[in-house]
Parts: C-alpha cells; sequence; structure tokens
C-alpha cells in the first residue's frame, strides 16, 4: 500500500479541496431571498396577466444580480431553471412564452417580441432576412407564418414588400384574423426614413405587398415615430408619437413629443390627436382610444368620441411624482409602464421611498383600485428589501 | 475487474512518480509567487495610501476618492497570480507531450520495455491520460487552496477602511481565468469533455508521428483539422443556412457533446490500433 501513498495523497488532497470549494461556494454564493407578491389592496389574482423580468440586488446575493421573474403572479429566479432551460430562455416575457410553448413555431423565426401576435387560436409571425441573420439577404422578402394552435399546423407565406427601400424593419404587427397588419420602418437610398403599413390576409394570399398607408407621409413630419408598446396586438388602433431630438450639449440631448396619433386599422386612416400643454399619455384597448393628461400628481384619463376629436373625462388616477416626471420614451415605443386592458389601467412605479416596483390595477370607469401590491419577503423578520428593477415588461391579454 | 485494475493503477502510480518532481515544481511555484502577490501588491498599496495621506494631509474620504480601494480581485488580476496559472497550463500541455516522447529518449529505448510488458497496451494509454488530469487537478485545487489563505493575508494587510467589500467567491467569479478553470459554473463539466478530448486527439496526433514518422506528422495534422471540423462544423450551421435561430442553445450543447465524445471514442479506437500495430521503437 505504501507504494502508492504518492498517489493516494495527490487524489485525497484533490477531492478534500474540490468538496470544501464545492461546500464553501454553496455556503458563500448566498441565497436569494424567498419573494413573495404582497397584496395592500384588492384581488390578488388581478396581478397575473403581469409578466416581468427585473434585476434583484441584495446583500445576501453577493455582488451579482438575479433575474427574477414574474409570471401569473408566481415569483420565480432565471438561476433556479435548468442549465438547458436558461440556454434557450429569452428576457423578454412574450418571447420566452412562445419559445416555452411553441419551441418548434419558434425554430428560426426572429426572437423580437413585437414581430409576434398571438389570439385565441392563432400565433403569426412576420420577418425579414435580416432579423434571423444579420448579414441580410433579400431585404424585401418577408416570411409570414400562422400556426393554429388547436391543429399545430402552421402555414408559412414569402411575400415581396413593393418599395424600393435598401432596407426595412418590421416594427409591429397587429391581427385581426384572417389579416395581418405590418408597421415597417422604410430605409429609401436616400436615406429617408418612411414608417409604412402593410396588409396580409392570411386566407387569400398575395405574393407582393403594396404600401396601404404611408404613416410619416400622412403625419407630415420627419420626426422620429415611437409606437405605443403593444401588448394586445388584436386591437383596432395603433398608438403613436413624434418626437424631435434637441441637443442639449455636444453629448446629451433631449426628446421632445412634437405629436400624438393614431392609426385605425379598420377605417386604415391616420387620426391626429389634439394635443394640450399638458404632458400626455396614449392608450387604446379593444376599439377604444383614450388619453392621459399627466398632471403634477394625477392623471386624467379621457375617451376619444367617435369623431376623435371630443374627449369624455372618464376619472382622475394618482400617480407618484416619479411617475409623472417621465416622458416613457424608450428604443421605438413608449408606455411600458402604464397600459389599459380590457378596460383596466395596468400601472408599475417607483415610489420615492421603496426600491422596487409597485403595482396597480384600476378600474378607468370606476376609478377603483381593483389591486395593489408590491414584491416583500418571505421571511418578514428581514428587514432589509431586495433592489428590483423591471427592465422587461408585458400584460398578457390571455390572462384576462 | 480486478485484474485490468491493477496493471492501471501500477502504471498511473509510476506514471505520477515521473511527474511528481515537475508536478511539485508547479505546485512550489504557484504557492510561492501567490503569496509573494498576497503580501507585495496589498503592502504596496498600502505604501501608496500613507505616501498620500501624508503629502496631501488628506482625509479618508479624499484618499478614497484618489486612490480607490483595493479588493481581493485586483490582487488576483496581478501577474503574481496569472504567471504561475499560464505557466502551469503550459507546463502541463508541455508534459502532454513529453510524457510520451521521454520513452524514446536515451540510449536504451524505455519505449521498447513498457511495450512489453505483458499488459494491454492501451493500459499505458489510460495510465498516461489519468496522470494528465491529476496533474490538471492538482493545480487547480493548489491555487484554490492558494486563494483561501491568500484572502485573510490580503485582508489583514490593507485597512478595512480601504478594503473593498468583493468576497473571495466573487473575486472568483469575476476573474476570467478562475471562471475556466474552477468547477464555479454548471458548465464546468462542457469545459472537462473539451480538455479531455483535446488530449485524446493530441495523444492519437503523437501516436501517428510514433508510428509512421514524417508521413505520421502530416496523418497527425490531418486527423486534428478533420476533429477540429467535426467539432466547431455545428458552430458555422447559422452561416451556411443563414439564420441565427436555427438551433437551440441547448441543442448546440448537446450536438456539440455528442460530436465531441464521437470524436474522443474514435481517437480512443485510432490509439488502439496504432499502440497494438504500428508503433515502432
Amino acid at each position: 500500500m505504501s507504494k502508492y501513498i504518492k498517489l493516494s495523497s495527490i487524489i485525497l488532497f484533490i477531492a478534500i479541496t474540490l468538496t470544501g470549494f464545492g461546500l464553501y461556494k454553496a455556503q458563500a454564493s448566498g441565497k436569494q431571498p424567498e419573494l413573495k407578491i404582497v397584496t395592500s389592496q384588492g384581488k390578488p389574482e388581478l396581478i397575473e396577466p403581469v409578466q416581468a423580468y427585473g434585476f434583484l440586488s441584495h446583500y445576501s446575493a453577493g455582488n451579482y444580480p438575479s433575474t427574477l421573474k414574474l409570471n401569473n403572479g408566481s415569483l420565480s429566479y432565471l438561476e433556479d431553471e435548468s442549465f438547458f432551460k436558461q440556454l434557450d430562455s429569452n428576457i423578454n416575457p412574450f418571447t420566452d412564452h412562445l419559445i416555452s410553448n411553441y419551441r418548434s413555431f419558434m425554430r428560426g423565426k426572429s426572437r423580437q417580441a413585437n414581430q409576434f401576435a398571438e389570439t385565441d387560436q392563432y400565433i403569426l409571425y412576420a420577418g425579414l432576412q435580416s432579423d434571423v441573420f444579420f448579414e441580410g439577404g433579400n431585404q424585401n422578402e418577408v416570411t409570414l407564418a400562422a400556426l393554429n394552435k388547436e391543429t399545430e399546423e402552421e402555414e408559412t407565406f414569402s411575400v415581396q414588400l413593393e418599395n424600393d427601400s435598401s432596407y426595412n424593419e418590421i416594427r409591429a404587427i397587429y391581427v385581426d384574423y384572417p389579416s395581418v397588419t405590418l408597421l415597417v420602418r422604410t430605409h429609401s437610398r436616400s436615406d429617408k426614413l418612411n414608417n409604412v403599413v402593410y396588409t396580409f390576409d392570411v386566407e387569400n394570399p398575395e405574393d407582393r405587398l403594396t404600401e396601404e398607408v404611408n404613416l410619416t407621409r400622412e403625419i407630415g413630419s420627419d420626426d422620429s415615430l415611437y409606437i405605443g408598446k403593444p401588448f394586445d396586438q388584436t386591437e383596432r388602433y395603433i398608438t403613436l408619437q413624434t418626437a424631435r431630438e434637441n441637443m442639449d450639449s455636444m453629448y446629451t440631448y433631449t426628446e421632445e413629443v412634437t405629436g400624438y396619433y393614431a392609426y385605425d386599422i379598420k377605417e386604415k386612416e391616420v387620426i391626429s390627436i389634439p394635443s394640450t400643454e399638458e404632458n400626455m399619455r396614449l392608450f387604446t384597448d379593444n376599439d377604444k382610444l383614450y388619453v392621459g393628461k399627466v398632471a403634477k400628481d394625477n392623471m386624467g384619463i379621457y375617451e376619444l368620441k367617435d369623431d376623435n376629436q371630443n374627449m369624455t373625462l372618464l376619472g382622475k388616477f394618482e400617480l407618484s411624482p416619479s411617475d409623472t416626471s417621465n416622458d416613457a420614451l424608450g428604443y421605438n415605443h413608449f408606455n411600458q409602464n402604464m397600459t389599459i386592458l380590457n378596460g383596466k389601467l395596468y400601472t408599475y412605479e417607483y415610489p420615492e421611498d421603496m426600491n422596487r416596483p409597485l403595482f396597480k390595477v384600476t378600474d378607468i370607469r370606476t376609478q377603483e383600485i381593483l389591486f395593489s401590491g408590491t414584491i416583500e419577503q418571505k421571511d418578514s423578520n428581514n428587514e432589509e428589501s431586495p433592489f428590483i428593477d423591471i427592465i422587461e415588461y408585458r400584460l398578457n391579454p390571455m390572462a384576462n | 475487474m480486478k485484474k485490468s485494475l491493477s496493471p492501471l493503477l501500477k502504471l498511473t502510480n509510476f506514471e505520477l512518480s515521473r511527474l511528481s518532481k515537475f508536478l511539485f515544481t508547479l505546485m512550489g511555484l504557484t504557492v510561492l509567487a501567490n503569496l509573494v502577490g498576497y503580501i507585495y501588491i496589498p503592502m504596496k498599496f498600502m505604501d501608496k495610501i500613507n505616501k498620500f495621506t501624508i503629502e496631501s494631509s488628506a482625509t479618508t474620504e479624499e484618499v478614497l476618492n484618489s486612490l480607490g480601494t483595493l479588493s481581493f480581485y485586483d490582487v488576483t488580476m496581478s501577474l503574481w497570480i496569472v504567471a504561475p496559472i499560464a505557466i502551469g497550463v503550459s507546463g502541463l500541455l508541455f508534459y502532454s507531450i513529453f510524457i510520451w516522447y521521454r520513452e524514446w529518449f536515451g540510449k536504451n529505448t524505455f519505449a521498447y520495455r513498457l511495450l512489453m510488458l505483458p499488459v494491454s497496451r492501451m493500459t499505458l494509454f489510460f495510465s498516461k491520460f489519468i496522470v494528465i488530469f491529476i496533474g490538471i487537478f492538482t493545480l487547480i485545487s493548489t491555487q484554490i487552496v492558494s486563494l483561501f489563505i491568500g484572502y485573510p493575508i490580503v485582508s489583514a494587510i490593507v485597512d478595512s477602511t480601504y478594503f473593498s467589500s468583493l468576497g473571495l467567491i466573487e473575486s472568483m467569479y469575476m476573474h476570467p481565468l478562475f471562471l475556466i478553470l474552477f468547477p464555479l459554473e454548471p458548465n464546468y463539466f462542457l469545459i472537462l469533455i473539451v480538455g479531455a478530448t483535446v488530449l485524446l486527439v493530441m495523444f492519437t496526433l503523437i501516436l501517428m508521428e510514433r508510428s509512421f514518422a514524417s508521413k505520421g506528422i502530416l496523418f497527425g495534422i490531418g486527423y486534428a483539422m478533420v476533429a477540429l471540423a467535426i467539432v466547431l462544423f455545428p458552430l458555422f450551421l447559422s452561416d451556411i443556412f443563414n439564420n441565427n435561430y436555427l438551433i437551440y442553445g441547448s441543442e448546440l450543447v448537446i450536438i456539440e457533446v455528442v460530436l465531441m465524445i464521437i470524436v474522443s471514442i474514435s481517437s480512443l479506437f485510432t490509439s488502439r490500433y496504432l499502440i497494438n500495430n504500428k508503433i515502432t521503437v
């Protein structure tokens, strides 16, 4: 035995060190705090349509933020999922839902959530070659796909966009099955940007799509065009804002909203919404159009009547100062943190005394708070609150 | 089972004895260089702090604003820690080649005696393979132990005001080399599979050269290139089909693991054929 002393001691040294290291790592890496949704007002089940991803920092979890997932009213950590599941997951809740439930349909398709739309029966997709492979290909050829959720049958169409652009970009799709509306940003060879609407009929497919409405031309402004963050892409209107960049210094600029519009998918026309001196927010829900006028600590929600010029005040809603100051223009979109879905206003905000989001659901007609709540630690003795920053937020229209 | 394990154990023990001097040198070098780093870097930092405080009569806050804090991560990124790792990796890489060629050196070729042993020649192959892995894990373990010794040394030398709160494990997670070498993430098994495949292909390459002399070098290079092409092929599927989302990340990992296992098994069979039928002394 003594002749194996060197071999056995080295193996023992390795075994002890690696086991000890494993134990130390498990203990020192820190456990993410166990969290729960705490309802301070209303019915807890009303948080169920909210899907969000956020970064969580907490002293017990070390210096690395964990990725928190809110889905169907329950909280979990991305890090707790299996290694293989983590490899396939997507930070956008809608894309993640599609990958998890329609894996085969998602194969070879873009990962941009706004290029997909879901109805009770179908999932629709529109994408260009540049959406799946960065080195391009034919920039005018759109692949459209429709998946019947019940029969799992997939139909794929290849259509040509009729324009002379050097580059196209699908910004969002909307569906009123079998009609699919595509909002496309076209880059002409003279560097001029146009936002164009195309329509495709899944049941009467055509090889070529002709421009239906040129939003840029209709609006008559070269300012940047932002789209209201689309969660339910089956609605009648697409809310739009134009904004201009004002250079504050050589390195910084602010964006000033220059106009409010909506595109009526049914009537195929652009509606200009009269702006006021107050900060405005635009919302759409089913076949209704709403305007939010933001004051110092509240927001009045108005319903646009048939002529789209007269507004009726539905009620005023309290807003935290942090939220009123937020002009909410993000990359390509606005309104991530405020949405009206099926007659309810969903908001999340960061009150000044809290380092995590406060979720609220309010009935827009009665102004009754149907749900108000935040994320807390399960261990109520633990005074240290985690810091949670929402990075992706979505409302699941199917959850209602 | 017992019959075949005993020669493997004996040969592994024998190979380890031959490696031990080199391995202990690398271990000693690692510990010594690291210790110098654990003492020298924080002392130099504190020296700088003291000098700055005296020369500019600065308050603690001003010192912190100007010089910042020192973390254990800063120490681990120094040459005193990184250089021994680089020497260890290249040393073992060199030894992986030397472990075969040493048998052919000298007047009385030891290879003849080894190959004439009344055991399967693959036992010799496996013993060399196992010893290299023992060497790798010994150096990894030495580095881990050294870091556990180093952390209290550094924190004792640096005044707590100027010592960053970054812990030992966080410093490891931030370090690009430790992320690959230490079992920190679940994907560590992939690194082990890559390492084992590279070593098996390299052994096959050496055996080809030993079997067919200069022609063997060409065969070896050809074999290594084919193996590399097989393993890397799935990474180019997106370019072939002009689509980045055709294969899911998890599927790509599974395909890569399967291909590496195929390459490893073919290397084992090729090596067995060469060592049994073609090798010359």
